[in-house]
């Protein structure tokens, strides 16, 4: 019974714990348990073999935060959960999403609107999502980021509004650019939504 | 218009979070004494203990959360620990509950009806 992802997790932390040399042996010997016997029982639960291993990899910290937390514990709170860890890395991919829309939205005040601005916005909104939604190791502060993500969303659509009507030369292609960006604003919403929803079940 | 969204924003995310602070500092402050309560019942390990605290109506646990609890609980000498051999499978490492670990566990059971008790009265007075 070997699992290549589980053993990659397990190299790694390896490395971080290679600084130790009488316990390490024994903290992996207990981390591989415990993720084997995850496994073991997400498979018993119908799942396929490998959604059981990517699920039971989800339900750990970075083998960094891990590793930290095994040989440090937790001398203040005792039960912290080392899922909490702050995420900068990822706080920067969540910002693109909302940095897209907010482009888009704020190019209305320009007269007339600049195509190429407009390609720069889309291109933000695409890397950010991408980014988001290939994230790997979910913790609880990038599930607190989606929430952040679903404001700043919904702070757009105002914003877009507010410069649209200021506008003294509405017409027709200026309407359907709005329509598109209050149908991306709401698209943008319920994918954000569902990410949020699946992460923060399963942490 | 402003008003309106953050508003709407505002019910959207109490509504996905629907976590109560308060419940969650009493789950995370009861955490100590429910490890030492399923170590009485027998020897466990890591990935058994996390289960069982999940199987529990109000509480839940990440996978490795429970290493540092278990690792302060070493430290205070109130568990210890053995390794067992499986059949092919990784060797198996299981907690005990140890003397003072079992002292500890009564007088805190003791501590906390007593606390519910007191609250219990309080509450027949309203």
């Amino acid at each position: 019974m070997k699992y290549s992802s589980i053993d990659t997790f397990l190299n790694k932390l390896d490395k971080e714990l290679s600084y130790l040399s009488a316990d390490k042996e024994n903290y992996i010997a207990e981390v591989t348990d415990h993720l084997y016997s995850l496994v073991e029982e997400k498979k018993a639960q119908g799942l396929q073999e490998e959604e059981a291993i990517t699920q039971s990899l989800n339900e750990f910290p970075s083998p960094k935060v891990l590793a930290k937390d095994l040989v440090n514990g937790d001398k203040n709170t005792f039960v912290k959960d080392p899922t909490e860890e702050i995420d900068f890395k990822f706080r920067y991919k969540a910002a693109l999403i909302v940095m897209g829309l907010g482009e888009l939205s704020l190019i209305l005040v320009d007269r007339p609107i600049n195509f190429y601005w407009i390609i720069v916005g889309i291109l933000m909104l695409i890397a950010g999502n991408i980014m988001v939604l290939k994230h790997k190791r979910w913790n609880k502060d990038n599930v607190k980021q989606l929430l952040w993500v679903i404001i700043g969303i919904w702070i757009c659509l105002p914003l877009a509004l507010f410069l649209f009507f200021r506008r003294d030369d509405i017409n027709p292609l200026l309407i359907s650019y709005m329509v598109i960006l209050t149908f991306l604003i709401v698209i943008q919403h319920f994918i954000t939504f569902k990410t949020f929803k699946v992460k923060n079940h399963k942490i | 218009m402003i008003e309106i969204y953050v508003l709407l924003s505002y019910i959207i995310i109490m509504k996905i979070i629907k976590e109560d602070p308060w419940l969650n500092q009493l789950k995370k402050g009861t955490f100590e004494l429910t490890v030492l309560m399923i170590l009485k019942k027998e020897d466990s390990y890591g990935y058994e203990i996390v289960k069982k605290i999940n199987e529990l109506p109000f509480f839940s646990i990440s996978q490795a959360a429970i290493y540092p609890i278990l690792k302060r609980l070493l430290e205070y000498k109130l568990i210890n620990f053995y390794t067992q051999e499986m059949e092919g499978k990784p060797s198996r490492k299981y907690y005990s509950l140890t003397k003072e670990g079992e002292l500890l566990l009564f007088q805190r059971l003791s501590d906390y009806k007593k606390m519910y008790d007191g609250i219990l009265t309080l509450e027949k007075e309203l």
